[in-house]
């Protein structure tokens, strides 16, 4: 361990030291409308190197003084090239022209070759691909774009649940402007909660994770929100079968921008009269969600930026009922009201400073909020003659979570083989797993299963990304966290190491190792990611979740195509899971004894090639895998297949756009069917009597011991997108599983009984959930 | 919440016929039987069938079924009945290891073991207050348990046992009433029913009241049959094995949760070796009790 520790000082301390050497600093931005490039790449054709801008659209590179001829590029912008004698240090801030994104130039000296990185398992789709992608119902969904990717699983039909690398979809930490978000999605899993139209940025890392990260085990999906246009005042929208949006962004200042996009259903406004005229005016009922994201972004110096960002989503379904009767002398009247609601709320106050221009500190305020809220009120009025008697009861149900976090985060660059990150957090988390509330005005109040939990969890870390030799790199650091929760501290001491090695043929080799640790856990029974899961802390008695991953793979660039071939192993502890029959309403228990817990596996490998831009872009991706779980109190302590193991996993998009303004799209996946438990055998139950049978038992030979059939599924998309007066409009149409194959969703055993001769027939039954789906939208920008 | 998602799933599901290829398992015994001190010893044996086999379930006659105690002596010989009904005079006691085999040819032979608890449940008190409306029937009883210091397993039971006088002849019947409880120590799957599993793991050697709401409401009542000379109440304690509990846990739970496409199946506790079924003992206690008077 000690050696461990001075090697991994050793690395972050070691600097080399230029001879009168000067930094370069500023921000890459897009030309037309200000918006910071994330991941835009400076390179310096007289030395081979550079830098590349960092999530604030910030970079810094130091060289010797020189002449310096710089290369600026990013996927869909025409390269910009700088040339000036350096001879002091230089605030330059770059504007790029879009547009590029058509033209097949390979900007080779610029570029950001995927051999040169020194991490894996991390891939960043462009917003504009995303875009462009086909889509279940015309809704662009960020988190069904990243299942396309390999090593990502969907999880069931639909549903934007996302199972990295055999990890649940509570391995995944969701970061919307650096604030977890823990619920992430909208109609029971269909629609994910982020709006494309307000994001800019979009990493998925599914391995190696550098020391930064930490708290989930499986991947970390990191959104960024456009800041808001400093040109000019800016609006964009749609109209879709099932919601709209809009979005508007624009300067109030030469220093202040604001960003506010807002998107709603309406099925609850064209449900609702059919409901009322159906039931005589007497029920009513619907659903909707809508989510608002708004961003005011404030430029107090050049060396100072604050930005206040918020999310704020929530689903609903309700239903009423308002009837009455009367006989003789006694009218009754009746009120009936059913309510679900859930959604999240976050918000994220950053300062960004950039205290030397190689030293460039963010400090952040976040604070996170997920509730998840179920009522029934029941109402009687019975008024006899002047004698008016009234029953009412609520009854409520609701469970959450919600963190107050501060972080800081410092990047040091001293020089281009050198790029150090450092920084701290600390999180105050809010647990209520389950709270059923009841009132009446006949019987007394009563609160049920209030398990109120806070803990405290904070981690420090510093990684450092160093070019090692001219073909070695390597990026080591530390992650050191901790949780404190009633009498009880966890720490964990997380050592993260990735290699790039680049051979002659510029084929590189990589490698990492990363522990990780989770201290929260989510507990769910429907395996479709419902509202209802409940997010619980670990407690004295249930261990946090820890995860050791190691990965291996190669990397070229092939002409215009990025090719990335990884293999992976991970194993997972402390994982839980409902014990058989225990639900979330069992709330006269403490979750603690309605829970078991037991371990994952999961290897496999993974082959994606991409291509980013050009007249047909997308990619194409593989992953062979095998995932496995274990626990002692299910399927007898055997080891059984995870329910999203899937062997054989392979995605297929393809974007074409022949002239400007026309765009065809296609997707492609095809999957291994999900495993599932089948019995094999019946037999009669017992009853204390022998002379009677109590039903058929059931005998399944292990869990998820078969599988379904195969899913694949193809989609189309086309956009034709014209110039008008005001902006441009664009119609897309779309279908989604275009030759309407029957996937399974679940099967099932059915038995028919004929009535005319009274026998019965047994047979397995799939259910399939969306057949052909046409969809249609039109967008518009102003 | 579940009815809502699975109505707007259902709203769009089509069904298609699948083949998923089920292999054929061997055809196994079946054994059924819970003994107690108070009765006979009998169990019933079957044989399983694959699951899609739309057949009706077959009892296995002319087999060899043997009771052994703990240290391997045979007690008895199990007579066939007919109908895949075996039986002895013979009574087991309480706290013995019982042992039972069964074979027939082409059949692999079986084995299961259990105990009949050693100490009879104790209710020291019960208590009745009729709180449903004229007619409904509904009782709350609430009930006092005494537990013992080790892990036991309890259902209960109410009985209403009534004699009556028909053409001449008298008659009893015996009828276990309809029952449901919030009570803590029930599980959401084992808290309404005719019988109730519940465990000591919240009173361990200790007391508790437990309460559970019973509908009594009877058409053999003697309030309304002048055939009736009589009736009594009795709630039944049953002390039950370990394995009594697990079957009768998990089977009223796979029952529950069938037609669930999003509940993780439940296996069915199962202490038959090389075959399915179960043999357990338990033991009753009875705690008669009068209903109020209105």
């Amino acid at each position: 361990m000690k050696k461990t520790l001075l090697l991994i000082l050793g690395c972050l301390v070691s600097n080399t030291i230029l001879a009168q050497s000067f930094t370069i600093s500023g921000y890459v931005k897009d030309k037309s409308t200000g918006e910071v490039l994330i991941g835009a790449n400076i390179y310096n054709a007289k030395k081979e190197n550079g830098a590349a801008s960092n999530s604030f659209g910030f970079f810094s590179y130091t060289t010797e003084a020189d002449s310096v001829e710089l290369i600026i590029s990013y996927i869909g912008y025409s390269v910009e090239r700088v040339t000036f004698l350096l001879k002091e240090d230089v605030e330059l801030n770059i504007e790029l022209v879009p547009g590029g994104v058509l033209e097949e130039i390979v900007v080779r000296a610029g570029e950001e070759r995927v051999e040169e990185v020194t991490q894996m398992s991390r891939v960043t789709i462009p917003i504009q691909q995303i875009k462009s992608m086909p889509r279940l119902l015309g809704e662009v969904d960020v988190l069904k774009a990243l299942q396309m990717i390999p090593g990502v699983q969907s999880g069931a039909e639909g549903s934007s649940g996302l199972y990295v690398r055999g990890g649940g979809p509570d391995q995944n930490l969701i970061l919307l402007d650096g604030v977890p978000v823990y619920n992430a999605s909208h109609l029971f899993g269909f629609v994910s909660v982020f709006n494309a139209d307000a994001i800019n940025n979009v990493d998925l890392v599914k391995g190696g994770f550098p020391a930064r990260y930490g708290g989930r085990l499986s991947s970390v999906i990191d959104i960024a929100l456009k800041e808001g246009n400093t040109e000019k005042f800016k609006g964009e929208g749609s109209i879709g079968l099932i919601s709209s949006k809009l979005t508007v962004d624009g300067p109030i200042s030469d220093k202040t921008t604001f960003l506010i996009s807002g998107r709603r259903t309406y099925i609850d406004i064209l449900a609702r009269p059919l409901i009322k005229a159906e039931s005589d005016g007497e029920e009513t009922g619907g659903y909707y969600f809508y989510d608002l994201n708004t961003k005011i972004n404030h430029r107090f110096s050049e060396k100072d930026r604050v930005y206040l960002s918020g999310y704020f989503g929530k689903d609903e379904a309700f239903a009423e009922s308002r009837t009455s009767d009367s006989f003789s002398s006694r009218n009754n009247e009746y009120e009936d009201d059913f309510g679900l609601e859930w959604g999240n709320f976050t918000t994220a106050l950053r300062w960004n400073h950039i205290y030397t221009p190689r030293l460039f500190g963010n400090v952040a305020l976040t604070y996170s909020r997920y509730q998840f809220d179920i009522s029934e009120r029941s109402y009687t009025k019975e008024t006899t003659g002047s004698v008016t008697k009234i029953d009412e009861s609520k009854i409520r149900y609701f469970s959450g979570i919600n963190d107050l976090a501060g972080k800081v985060d410092f990047e040091f660059i001293p020089s281009p083989e050198h790029h150090i990150r450092f920084g701290s957090s600390v999180i105050r988390h809010k647990f209520n797993p389950g709270v059923l509330a009841f009132k009446s005005n006949v019987e007394s109040d009563t609160t049920l299963g209030e398990q109120r939990t806070r803990s405290a969890e904070f981690f420090t870390y510093a990684e450092n990304d160093m070019q090692l030799l001219e073909n070695l790199s390597l990026n080591v650091g530390a992650h050191f966290s901790g949780f404190a929760v009633e009498e009880e501290i966890y720490t964990s001491f997380e050592p993260r190491v990735s290699f790039n090695y680049t051979l002659p043929s510029n084929l590189a080799i990589k490698g990492s190792y990363t522990k990780m640790t989770q201290y929260i856990h989510l507990l769910t029974n429907s395996g479709i990611g419902l509202p209802t899961d409940l997010w619980v802390p670990s407690t004295p008695k249930i261990k946090p979740q820890v995860s050791n991953q190691f990965a291996v793979g190669l990397a070229k660039n092939l002409d215009v195509i990025e090719m990335t071939l990884e293999g992976y192993y991970k194993k997972m502890e402390n994982l839980i899971e409902y014990e058989e029959g225990a639900t979330y309403l069992s709330i006269e228990d403490s979750w603690e004894d309605k829970v078991t817990v037991g371990e994952g596996e999961s290897y496999g490998a993974e082959l994606f090639f991409q291509k980013k831009y050009g007249k047909w872009n997308g990619w194409l991706g593989y992953t062979l895998s095998w995932n496995f779980r274990k626990f002692d109190d299910v399927n007898f302590g055997r080891r059984y297949p995870y329910k999203y193991d899937r062997r054989h996993d392979a995605n297929l998009v393809l974007v074409y756009t022949p002239r400007k303004g026309v765009e065809y799209s296609l997707g492609w996946v095809y999957g291994t069917g999900n495993a599932v438990s089948l019995p094999v055998s019946i037999y009669p139950g017992a009853y204390p009597d022998s002379r009677f049978q109590n039903g058929s038992v059931n005998y399944y030979d292990g869990r998820n011991g078969f599988r379904m059939r195969a899913y694949h599924r193809l989609d189309l998309s086309a956009s034709w997108t014209k110039p008008k007066r005001w902006g441009e409009r664009t119609w897309s149409v779309g279908l989604y599983n275009a030759y309407s194959r029957r996937n399974p969703f679940f099967v099932d055993i059915q038995t028919d009984y004929n009535f005319n001769d009274g026998t019965e027939e047994k047979k397995l039954v799939q259910y399939s959930l969306f057949p052909i789906i046409p969809s249609i939208m039109y967008s518009f920008k102003f | 919440m579940k009815k809502l998602v699975l109505l707007l799933l259902f709203y769009s599901a089509c069904e298609t016929i699948v083949d998923i290829d089920i292999p054929k398992e061997d055809t196994r015994l079946v054994l059924n039987g819970f003994f107690n001190p108070d009765s006979i010893l009998s169990v019933a044996l079957y044989e399983s069938l694959h699951v899609l086999d739309d057949s009706e379930f077959k009892v296995v006659e002319d087999a060899t079924v043997s009771i052994f105690d703990g240290d391997g002596v045979k007690l008895a010989d199990l007579v066939d009945e007919g109908s895949g009904r075996y039986s002895s005079a013979f009574h087991p006691e309480v706290g013995t290891q019982y042992r039972i085999e069964a074979s027939k040819t082409g059949y692999q032979a079986i084995e299961a073991s259990d105990i009949i608890p050693a100490d009879s449940a104790r209710v020291p008190t019960i208590q009745i207050v009729k709180t449903g409306e004229e007619g409904s029937g509904e009782y709350e009883i609430t009930f006092t348990i005494q537990d013992y210091a080790k892990e036991d397993f309890y259902e209960v039971q109410l009985m209403q046992r009534t004699y009556y006088e028909f053409d001449g002849m008298a008659y009893d019947l015996v009828i276990n009433h309809y029952m449901e409880s919030e009570d803590v120590v029930f599980d959401d799957f084992t808290s309404s029913g005719i019988a109730l599993l519940f465990n000591d793991v919240l009173f361990n050697s200790g007391e508790s009241k437990i309460t559970v709401t019973a509908f009594l409401n009877s058409y053999i009542s003697c309030d309304e049959n002048p055939e009736c000379i009589s009736e009594e109440y009795s709630l039944i304690l049953r002390k039950v094995s370990a394995s009594y509990f697990n079957y009768n846990r998990t089977l009223r739970l796979q029952q529950d949760l069938e037609g669930n496409p999003f509940a993780e199946p439940v296996s069915v506790y199962n202490n038959v070796t090389n075959g399915f079924g179960i043999f357990a003992g338990f033991r009753n206690s009875a705690f008669p009790f009068h209903l109020p008077e209105d």
